[in-house]
């Protein structure tokens, strides 16, 4: 059941009118209609897949339970044993609980990300012997949300969660199991159990960022897809300039399938009264790629900073290596100072990076998709002081706006030159599309083969309007970052506020890629 | 103080009932004018609009149980068959209810829609569409020239309920589906849609969905006489034709229709050696039809009364041209006043003025199509498309 379907519309429609419809007698069980629509849901893209959801859930479920147990245990007892510890013997015993935990923690962890890794990786480590495996529906995302929640309560971050059910409800959210965002419990889950009532501003705002969201993936990025697909399919077919056109185009089609397919979800939790977090700030304003990775898939950078960037930066391996290259004769000079400061988190971050590539399939593209953002946020971390004095010896103000405006198409070229390896079909087609980038471009030839890739011309032109419009937008949210779109139409008058609304359907109904004379794309990230 | 909070107190219902208020209409308001623009692109912007659909749409535009003759059939009828004309010559009125690669799996249909809107006194069908392979049976688009034409009625329920996959009816009701994406491709069918418009608003369409190009049949195969023997052998129909033809025959005699107001044809074509495997099949077909106890005439043999010229009267060697048009039409009207004794209803003014209008237009048509077939200019399709009616209309006085 795909977020853009007819059958969508009318489950949402229906656990809309189950929801607000619940008895108030027993309101405090409201948050079962999520449940029971979750699971309908997931067992709506294929029954296959409920023995992974399952298995995730109750072994979280599980393990925190555990971990909590250990946890209160360890301070009851050194609360009933205050007087009679020694402070060593008391330390001994913390540690001896934290390992226990950790164990627990590493147990399930293992289970839950080997799950994942065989999935994604043995066709590929196996040479194709295990023959074709799922592909799991959300499970990528439902597995980094339960992980986060487990690795949470090994911190004792949160309470545990003593409902299954109600963890159920956190592990599957219809809304978000499809490609995120990924929730924080302690942010998420008492949203989804409290009893919401219908609020109209609320479902008017859910309902305007769901068109957006449709706008967005249907009537834009599936148009452009059409021409991304023709490359894709005949990949050597085309020259330089063709493949300039669709890493560009690319990079548009992406973020409008990625951000609405989100919009969607956000939309939906929005009507049953669920703030769920923003997961783009309009990426491509970005000065450098750090900030790039903060505005694009926010809940993904937010969860390897909290639960794999600070581990490692902070961890004692990290620091030692620091402190060492502090101590050496290096670590005297101002560039070995600055090294032995930053080493920790740059190198954290290239870490993290690499296993975000890992993350994105099992392929050497995106292994290389992930150094090669890893090695730029690495190199950009350890060269700042270099890059800072040639900005002085230059004379150049960086606050200027000149300064800003080229920092952003510096990045955006930086960002395309990553999404060659998204592209390409495979590390060598990228290798092969970055050499035919620089020796074979001819506009003639290009424009040639750009006109035959299944989009007419009033289409191209289509799109053209469209990323301005796109752009447009995007400065509009940039200037008011504190408040929404919406929020800003709310304070026009009704015609324009009910117009907009009218224009975006009429925008979905005629430009948007629906039917059987279409093969609409998947949202690109539900691969994932 | 105390006061004022009770009038606020008060007052709140009435604003929060003013809110509500304004929130339903707003609502339908939008649904409203979402449901207007959506059925007025699905009618007439993003429909495919083409001849067929003009032709279809033009049908029913007509005045219930006005019309004496209705034609059913694919593109030999509305390129060989004028009401214009037949309405100048004999005063009968008469419709090509016809699409292009219609098969014979449309006839059912066809027929129903004219016995459901009309009440003619003689309904022709061209058999053309029971010659055609299994192939053309599978083409989603022979299906869709008629049914997407066709306003909502029993009869095109019950087609797409049976002759379409249950994931793909909903596209047959809502054709806006299927046909959004043309957005981009409207250049050549926006004249069509022009012209839709103008007959809806109008009330009716001027040439009564006619068709033709504006060339000659270039000769470049050998024309088989129709004394040959091989015009007198019969060969099998392609297995859904052949079913889609029993079918119908078995429907109509459920019916009970009357043998005398109905009568399959087969309008006159050029054969060659490449289409004679479909004049034999048609052989077959009448033997069918005869055999089912209903009335069939080829028009094809030579026949000097009608006096076919395949150099001058066609444009291929399935289509009649504009002389060939003329010449069959005139032939075909005077043998159905002859044989089925075919006489004009009596029209109201409103309708007579609307039919005798036909006649000008049809001889500007006329007029326009000779000169474009005997000018140096590339074949052109004429038909009642916006931007074609604009140059017929200059010869509207001539």
């Amino acid at each position: 059941m795909s977020y853009t379907s007819i059958k969508f519309l009318i489950f949402v429609t229906i656990t809309v009118l189950v929801y607000f419809l619940f008895p108030k007698k027993f309101k405090e069980y409201k948050w079962t209609v999520l449940l029971v629509a979750s699971y309908v849901f997931y067992i709506f893209a294929g029954i296959q897949y409920i023995g992974f959801i399952l298995f995730t859930t109750t072994s979280t479920f599980l393990g925190a339970l555990w971990m909590d147990k250990m946890s209160r245990s360890s301070k009851n007892y050194l609360k009933e044993h205050k007087g009679d510890l020694s402070r060593d013997e008391k330390k001994k015993y913390k540690e001896r609980t934290k390992r226990n935990k950790k164990l627990v923690l590493a147990l399930i962890l293992v289970l839950n990300f080997g799950v994942l890794a065989f999935l994604k990786y043995a066709k590929v480590l196996f040479m194709g012997g295990v023959g074709d495996l799922l592909v799991v529906l959300g499970i990528s995302f439902y597995t980094f949300q339960s992980m986060g929640y487990l690795i949470d309560i090994y911190r004792d971050t949160v309470p545990a969660q003593r409902n299954y059910f109600k963890f159920a409800l956190f592990v599957s959210f219809f809304p978000q199991i499809v490609q995120g965002p990924i929730g924080i419990y302690s942010s998420l889950a008492e949203q989804l159990y409290q009893p919401h009532d219908f609020d109209y501003d609320r479902f008017r705002h859910g309902f305007m960022l769901i068109l957006w969201g449709l706008v967005k993936k249907m009537a834009i990025a599936d148009n452009a897809y059409i021409a991304i697909r023709s490359v894709t399919d005949h990949y050597q077919a085309y020259g330089g300039t063709t493949l300039l056109f669709t890493v560009v185009l690319y990079a548009f089609q992406l973020y409008m399938d990625f951000s609405g397919g989100i919009d969607i979800s956000r939309g939906v939790a929005q009507i049953f009264g669920i703030d769920m977090m923003e997961n783009f700030r309009r990426p491509y304003f970005s000065k450098d790629i750090s900030e790039y990775w903060r505005r694009w898939h926010i809940s993904l950078g937010n969860w390897f900073k909290t639960y794999l960037f600070y581990p490692l930066a902070m961890s004692n391996a990290f620091l030692t290596v620091s402190k060492n290259i502090k101590k050496s004769k290096f670590g005297s000079t101002a560039a070995g100072a600055h090294i032995a400061k930053v080493l920790p988190t740059s190198f954290a971050s290239f870490v993290v990076f690499f296993m975000v590539g890992v993350w994105h399939g099992a392929n050497w593209k995106y292994v290389a998709f992930g150094v090669y953002n890893g090695a730029i946020i690495m190199l950009a971390v350890l060269m700042k002081p270099v890059f800072e004095a040639i900005l002085k010896k230059l004379h150049i103000n960086p606050d200027c706006a000149p300064y800003k405006g080229f920092r952003i198409i510096r990045t955006f070229i930086l960002i395309l030159v990553g999404y060659v390896f998204d592209v390409a079909p495979s590390f060598e087609e990228s290798m092969m599309t970055f050499r035919l980038i620089f020796t074979d471009q001819n506009l003639k030839v290009g424009w040639g083969e750009i006109s035959e890739l299944g989009l007419s011309k009033y289409a191209l032109i289509y799109l053209a309007i469209c990323v301005v419009f796109i752009f447009i937008v995007s400065v509009i949210q940039e200037r008011h970052a504190t408040t929404t779109i919406r929020s800003l139409l709310d304070k026009k008058p009704a015609i324009i506020r009910w117009g907009a609304v009218y224009l975006a359907i009429m925008v979905i109904l005629i430009f948007g890629v629906y039917g059987s004379g279409f093969n609409a794309a998947d949202f690109v990230y539900a691969q994932f | 103080m105390k006061k004022s909070t009770e009038k606020k107190t008060k007052k709140q219902p009435n604003t929060k009932g003013r809110t509500y208020r304004n929130r339903v209409i707003m609502i339908l308001s939008l649904v409203l004018a979402i449901v207007v623009t959506t059925m007025f692109v699905q009618e007439f912007i993003l429909c495919n609009a083409d001849h067929n659909a003009e032709r279809i749409r033009g049908f029913y535009l007509e005045e219930e149980n006005t019309i004496d003759v209705v034609a059913i059939g694919s593109s030999e009828v509305y390129c060989g068959f004028a009401p214009g004309l037949n309405y100048k010559e004999y005063g009968f009125t008469s419709y090509p209810y016809a699409t292009e690669g219609s098969t014979a799996r449309n006839f059912k249909t066809m027929f129903d829609e004219v016995r459901r809107t009309q009440d003619p006194k003689l309904i022709i069908i061209e058999i053309n569409g029971a010659i055609y392979g299994n192939t053309n049976f599978d083409k989603d688009v022979n299906l869709r020239r008629v049914i997407d034409n066709i306003p909502m009625s029993k009869s095109k329920s019950e087609m797409i309920e049976t002759e379409i996959e249950p994931d793909k009816r909903i596209e047959y009701y809502m054709p806006l589906i299927k046909y959004h994406g043309g957005w981009d491709n409207m250049g050549n069918s926006i004249g069509w849609s022009i012209s839709m418009i103008q007959d809806k608003l109008r009330g009716y369409n001027m040439l009564k969905g006619i068709k033709t190009y504006s060339t000659y049949y270039d000769m470049s195969e050998k024309v088989i006489p129709s004394t040959d023997r091989s015009m007198k052998l019969k060969r099998p129909l392609f297995k859904k034709s052949h079913e889609a033809l029993l079918e119908f025959l078995k429907y109509l005699k459920s019916e009970g229709v009357s043998k005398d107001r109905i009568l399959f044809v087969r309008f006159p074509h050029v054969t060659t050696e490449r289409n004679l495997t479909r004049y034999q099949r048609g052989n077959t077909i009448a033997s069918i039809i005869r055999d089912n106890g209903f009335r069939f005439v080829s028009f094809e043999p030579d026949d000097p009364e009608i006096n076919l010229d395949p150099e001058k009267d066609f444009y291929n060697i399935e289509h009649m041209n504009i002389n060939g048009q003329q010449k069959f039409t005139r032939y075909l009207g005077k043998y159905l006043q002859t044989h089925y004794g075919i006489t004009p209803t009596k029209l109201t003014e409103e309708q007579k003025e609307e039919w005798d209008k036909t006649i000008p237009y049809y001889d500007a048509y006329v007029k326009y199509c000779v000169e474009m077939l005997d000018d140096d200019s590339p074949p052109q399709e004429i038909g009642e498309n916006y931007f074609t009616m604009r140059e017929i209309k200059k010869y509207l006085d001539t």
